[in-house]
């Protein structure tokens, strides 16, 4: 149907009329869109942890994989890169942000609908391409997941610094793009779409998590391209931004020179750094929300935790260097990288206090997104306190690059992220399929992946504690003896977390027709979402958008009948909200 | 049902919201090129100490190329300050801007010439690099206020002529930093 003008059709929804291909493939609608990216990360997941589960077993029993000792980085390359990035980046910012963000806001769809077709169709081919440099002469890319020169600068490095290192780059670059274009209709939507009443501070947590990230995303994202171009220009067109003089490659000195490969590292983590939180706080914001609806109470501190937000982000862009300590630098710099790191401790234990607070005294309804959102808690705080050691110049010295970096960082973007993801799906997946995933399968798959995962990664820390490095093939060193017994323990773990995702496949593509049917607001939940029909519709609303009365979370006040009032429920007759 | 029957916001609401939405946009672009620019600079300052930084002699017509594009954006001033004669302004803002660009092109292939990546010439590498990534954003400038000739609606220009005058002000700050650094 044709509106009066284009700009209203946009924004109104009109563009779901439609056949097939533009209703479910072309598709504008940003619940359409987010299922894309869903299923397109688990996929992508479904790589990836294949990858996790064969690097595990070279691990355990080595030369028993059939992987060369050239092939491993490869690996643990495409591991880090495809789980981090088209993994975690997809199903949980791009995916589960589409999903929530209009509909929390009250929107009709984002503020910029095609932007957002177009940056689904953008990263779709990149996840080809970076498959397909398995395939290529000299396999994929494995300078790392950081891409660090001059493995990645000169094409003769290392087998994988050729073609493999090329379509990584070119995968990446149309990551960023398309990464860049979602977060630009992220903050778009929320600073400019929220219904009338929804001042900033009535925004339901998840959707100031996702703000807070997109903007960390898009301020930090530039220096990683900056990076890039450099590095494709010292690969191609013969410049030396990161190439220093006198690197030799099968006897032949190479013709670059003058250039830093410490200068790369700073760009990258530029980047790098902020790119945990942006992963990292959308988990926390879908943790608050659940937390809220199953213990029937507004959470702790909502101003408190929205400040943190702003802080630990404004704190995250100034303590890449952390990463780095060992590279030579000066003592004074390490302090100051120390010092603002170990600061970022406050605002997130604020935030922690206040996601366990929220719990105090709640009679807990025990869903299975409840169970992933109080695992969050305890991932967020166990991995969070190995950053405390990290974060210490010091002792960072002894730990950089050994198992318990890994167990930390698994801990952090492995584990809260998915454990947000899964807490997200499980609580929105009625809104868009009408049904309810079952419940018991919900359960068993939790327990399956949450407690070997947390068994497998904290080990980890202890291997790396006595000095097991990272991104090693094989391990001969006797002071590693004492933990090598652990290795098959840890991978017979992986394999059990790895099997366990059937469940929750299972789950997810068979509730959509055989799970119970939910109303309108299954959980008996407050925010914007819920005052419209399960699925939401095209256009998100069937008529009016809502209107925003009140703060998000209204539970359990004293003197109410039920044990919730909706945003949208207005104050007393004939009170209008306030500006939006 | 249809969707017309369900709009709630009026023409004027909307295009209003639709006008917010592409301010924050527009900020959010800057900021990120801003970014941008700032990690181009931190790496000059980094290479520039390198016994191999030789600097290249500033070819003179950037300052021509300048002064044009300082100009372009008083014309688009005038655009936005003169509703009736928008048109003719903007035309004038994208003719000397395409004018900047040529004169941009010119000296390009004047630096390309003389061994553009020469792994021997950082700083030439950078001349290139900073004037082609501006270059690029000169790219949506253009995009940006070409589309609002086609709809000849002067009172959208807020958002293009905010960028316009953002990429003069990219340019001269890349100008100091080639010239005097």
């Amino acid at each position: 149907m044709e509106g009066p003008s284009g700009g209203l059709v946009r924004m109104s929804g009109t563009h779901a009329a439609g056949g097939f291909w533009t209703r479910y493939v072309f598709s504008r609608d940003h619940k359409v869109i987010g299922i894309q990216y869903i299923l397109t990360a688990m996929a992508m997941g479904l790589v990836g942890g294949a990858l996790a589960a064969w690097i595990r077993v070279q691990l355990a029993w080595p030369g028993s994989a059939g992987i060369s000792p050239e092939q491993y980085p490869s690996l643990v390359t495409m591991h880090g890169t495809l789980m981090i990035f088209f993994v975690v980046s997809l199903a949980l910012v791009s995916g589960l942000g589409n999903i929530i963000i209009p509909l929390q806001v009250g929107a009709r769809d984002m503020a910029y609908p095609f932007l957002n077709m177009l940056s689904f169709w953008t990263v779709l081919p990149a996840c080809p391409l970076m498959l397909a440099s398995f395939f290529v002469p000299g396999g994929a890319a494995a300078a790392g997941w950081t891409a660090y020169p001059p493995l990645s600068a000169l094409k003769g490095a290392i087998p994988g610094s050729g073609w493999g290192q090329s379509l990584w780059l070119l995968a990446m670059a149309l990551f960023i793009a398309s990464f860049t274009m979602g977060g630009l209709n992220f903050v778009a939507t929320i600073f400019n779409l929220r219904a009338r009443g929804l001042t900033m501070m009535r925004l339901p947590l998840a959707c100031w998590t996702y703000l807070v990230s997109s903007i960390l995303g898009l301020l930090s994202f530039p220096a990683l391209t900056a990076a890039a171009i450099m590095l494709l220009l010292d690969r191609h067109a013969g410049t030396s931004f990161f190439v220093p003089s006198g690197v030799v490659i099968a006897g032949q000195v190479q013709a670059h020179q003058g250039g830093t490969p410490l200068l790369f590292q700073h760009l990258f983590w530029f980047l790098g750094h902020p790119e945990v939180y942006v992963l990292v706080l959308p988990a926390l914001g879908i943790a608050f929300d659940v937390i809220a609806a199953f213990s029937r109470r507004p959470p702790h501190g909502y101003r408190i935790t929205v400040w943190s937000l702003i802080v630990v982000a404004v704190l995250g862009m100034v303590v890449w260097g952390h990463h780095m300590f060992t590279s030579g630098m000066n003592p004074y710099l390490g302090k100051y990288f120390s010092v603002v790191t170990l600061l970022i401790t406050l605002p997130f234990a604020a935030i922690g206090v206040n996601l366990v607070a929220s719990l105090w005294r709640a009679r807990l309804r025990w869903t299975p997104a409840m169970l992933w959102a109080l695992g969050l808690i305890s991932a967020v705080g166990t991995g969070g306190l190995g950053g405390v050691y990290l974060g210490n110049a010091t002792a960072d010295l002894h730990f950089h690059d050994s198992y318990f970096v890994v167990g930390h960082f698994h801990f952090m973007i492995g584990m809260v992220t998915l454990f947000g993801t899964f807490a997200g799906i499980f609580y929105w997946f009625p809104k868009l399929t009408g049904r309810l995933m079952n419940e018991r399968l919900g359960r068993l798959h939790f327990w399956l992946t949450s407690l070997p995962m947390f068994a497998l990664f904290f080990l980890m820390h202890l291997q790396g504690l006595r000095g097991m490095m990272r991104r090693y093939y094989e391990f001969s060193q006797d002071y590693v003896a004492p933990v090598l017994w652990l290795q098959p323990v840890l991978t017979v773990l992986a394999f059990v977390v790895f099997a366990s995702q059937a469940l929750f496949l299972i789950n997810f593509f068979r509730s959509p027709f055989r799970g119970e049917s939910a109303g309108p607001n299954p959980w008996n939940a407050t925010t914007l979402e819920w005052t419209t029909p399960s699925p939401a519709p095209h256009g998100n609303w069937p008529d009016e958008t809502p209107s925003a009365w009140r703060g998000p979370y209204e539970y359990s006040r004293n003197g109410n009948e039920s044990d919730f009032e909706l945003q949208s429920a207005p104050a007393a007759p004939g009170v209008l909200p306030s500006k939006r | 049902m249809g969707f017309m029957e369900s709009i709630d916001l009026s023409p004027g609401e909307e295009s209003r919201i639709r006008a917010d939405a592409n301010q924050t946009l527009v900020a959010i672009l800057m900021a990120m090129a801003a970014m941008l620019f700032a990690a181009f600079t931190a790496s000059y300052a980094i290479r520039r100490t390198s016994a191999d930084w030789i600097p290249v002699p500033f070819p003179s017509l950037l300052w021509l190329n300048t002064a044009l594009l300082i100009a372009s954006s008083g014309t688009l001033e005038l655009a936005r300050d003169r509703p009736v004669h928008a048109r003719r302004w903007l035309r004038a803002t994208l003719a000397l801007g395409l004018a900047f660009a040529a004169g941009q092109i010119l000296a390009w292939t004047e630096l390309a010439a003389a061994g553009a990546f020469s792994p021997g010439n950082p700083h030439r590498a950078f001349f290139l690099l900073l004037t082609a990534v501006h270059g690029a954003h000169l790219v949506g400038a253009f995009l940006a206020c070409g589309a609002a000739l086609g709809r000849s609606r002067s009172e959208r220009l807020g958002p293009c002529a905010a960028w316009w005058h953002f990429v003069g002000a990219l340019w001269v700050y890349v100008v100091i930093v080639l010239r005097f650094f």
